[in-house]
């Protein structure tokens, strides 16, 4: 009886070893594992964020424009005018009564900037939408003769090219998608013309005598959306430089190194024990 | 006692399974953050577009005299305002006529208001021209007893400028044609009076024959005025009178042409 409680004993004893060592191997890969990605986004994260297992939840978009002005919930901003003039600075538009106005031949321009301060990715769309009214009753754009165009500051033309631009009954689709990087930006140019020679002056007119009677009401929004990106360090837009490599991180970080600390020494006791034994032969 | 090894193996396994897939699901767990803004209401009125033009012609061939069968006025209202095609053969001397021309309203853009008449067809014979002109503008009159070429000069005059936003225009024009009667006892009265009985004889459907058995308040006769040729040439002598007279306003993007 004796001799085979030492017998069972010693084996028992040796697989919970061998068990616990893969245990804590498998545990010091996963602690590596998570290091590696957090060293991947480290540098691009600002300074006292806690990182590492959950990305930092300061992933942020806002628009602005080059009035100073912040998009929020309910913004108003300055795109038409009370008065339009020509290159020669003859005033070829002008409101009776302070209203803003458009007419043929008028073209007017609106720059906002879409910026990711925050230190993730976000998707974000722009939906462009137009209402006309007369009276207070919708009236129907389709052959609605105001145009828009849509370009980034790279140049490239999202709504329209250089030699055209897109009804308003149109333009409103497809509504335009992109991402924005960590501590990015992009700047966009919206612009609204009404040709002076569309091609319909009877219907041009028309509305103008309608406007004399009722006020044409053209109305735009235009909606912004943003939601974190499903890869937090893909790029887009124009990055900004962020001073600075250095490791980022706190507690969370900290943790994480202690307890790889202690798993590799860990590791190493197992190691130099199971040496020793083996030269003891169990 | 394998077995159970094998077993106690697994088990290991599993749980060191379990342990990488719980922190690596730590590792990508985060939440959905979403942001929105809008910009809306932006809005702006069509630019008010106000003018008015009309014309009236019911006195371009007024009743003074029997209006012939190929007399007409027809107005013709467009997108940019009004156009008179008129035509008459049947004028003589003591007769007069007249249309009037109102341009009202106001518009918040650049426009231009053109006032334009051209001539198809004129009474003469040779230089003489009877048909004279008169262009009153409400209050006085512009041009009197002027030939057609002065009134196309001076509704050229006329056509301006209406800067965006002005005040309301209101504009009225009188356009009067007259046949003078020429009763004078002038040297140059007579002359026109021949020269318009030979107008109404060719107006007439007269023969030039007729002309060698006529004979004029001079005592002369009448083909000795004017040949056969010339009678019967009418770029030398006309008895029509026809134009178009338009009256737009129209947005414009410059002052400077």
């Amino acid at each position: 009886m004796a001799t085979e409680e030492r017998k069972t004993n010693p084996s028992t004893r040796k697989q919970w070893v061998w068990i616990m060592l893969m245990v804590n191997i498998v545990f010091i890969l996963v602690l590596m594992t998570l290091g590696i990605f957090a060293l991947r986004i480290g540098n691009t994260l600002p300074e006292n964020t806690d990182i590492l297992f959950i990305v930092a939840k300061n992933p942020n978009a806002e628009v602005g424009d080059e009035s100073g002005t912040k998009w929020e919930k309910h913004t108003k901003v300055d795109i038409f005018k009370t008065t339009y003039t020509n290159g020669q600075g003859e005033t070829t538009v002008k409101s009776n009564n302070g209203d803003k106005v458009f007419a043929p031949g008028t073209k007017t321009s609106y720059k906002f900037t879409v910026q990711n301060p925050g230190n993730m990715a976000v998707d974000y769309t722009v939906d462009l939408s137009f209402t006309v009214t007369v009276g207070g009753k919708e009236l129907d754009i389709t052959n609605f003769p105001v145009s828009v165009r849509l370009t980034n500051s790279s140049g490239d033309y999202l709504i329209g090219d250089k030699d055209t631009f897109v009804p308003v009954d149109k333009a409103v689709l497809p509504t335009y998608a992109d991402l924005l990087g960590a501590f990015s930006y992009e700047t966009y140019k919206l612009e609204i013309y009404w040709a002076f020679e569309g091609g319909n002056d009877e219907y041009d007119t028309y509305l103008g005598n309608l406007s004399a009677d009722k006020d044409v009401w053209i109305t735009m929004d235009v909606d912004f959306y943003a939601s974190e990106s499903l890869d937090p360090t893909a790029q887009g837009g124009i990055q900004v430089e962020v001073e600075g490599t250095k490791e980022h991180g706190g507690t969370i970080r900290w943790l994480w190194l202690m307890l790889l600390m202690i798993n590799t020494a860990i590791l190493v006791f197992y190691i130099a024990w199971l040496m020793n034994k083996r030269a003891q032969k169990w | 006692m394998k077995k159970q090894k094998q077993k106690k193996i697994l088990v290991v396994a599993a749980i060191a399974l379990m342990i990488a897939l719980v922190s690596g699901m730590g590792a990508m767990t985060y939440a959905r953050y979403i942001s929105s803004s809008k910009v809306e209401d932006v809005t702006a009125t069509a630019a008010k577009w106000g003018f008015v033009v009309n014309v009236n012609t019911d006195n371009l061939f007024s009743t003074d005299y029997v209006k012939g069968a190929g007399d007409y006025a027809t107005p013709v209202a467009n997108d940019n305002g009004v156009a008179v095609n008129a035509a008459a053969a049947s004028l003589a001397p003591g007769t007069s006529g007249s249309f009037t021309v109102s341009v009202t309203g106001q518009a918040e853009v650049l426009a231009k208001l053109t006032l334009a008449i051209n001539v198809d067809s004129n009474i003469h014979l040779n230089t003489h021209y009877p048909i004279k002109w008169t262009l009153n503008d409400g209050s006085s009159d512009l041009i009197a007893d002027a030939t057609i070429g002065d009134l196309v000069d001076k509704l050229a005059d006329l056509s301006i400028t209406i800067d965006a936003g002005d005040p309301a225009v209101d504009l009225e024009y009188t356009i009067t044609w007259e046949w003078d009667f020429n009763d004078a006892d002038t040297a140059a009265a007579k002359e026109a009076s021949i020269n318009d009985t030979i107008i109404g004889f060719k107006s007439a459907g007269v023969a030039y024959a007729a002309l060698g058995t006529t004979y004029d308040m001079n005592g002369a006769l009448y083909n000795t005025h004017i040949t056969s040729e010339q009678y019967a040439d009418a770029a030398y002598l006309s008895t029509t009178l026809k134009f178009d007279f338009t009256a737009t306003v129209e947005q414009i993007q410059t002052v400077t042409p």
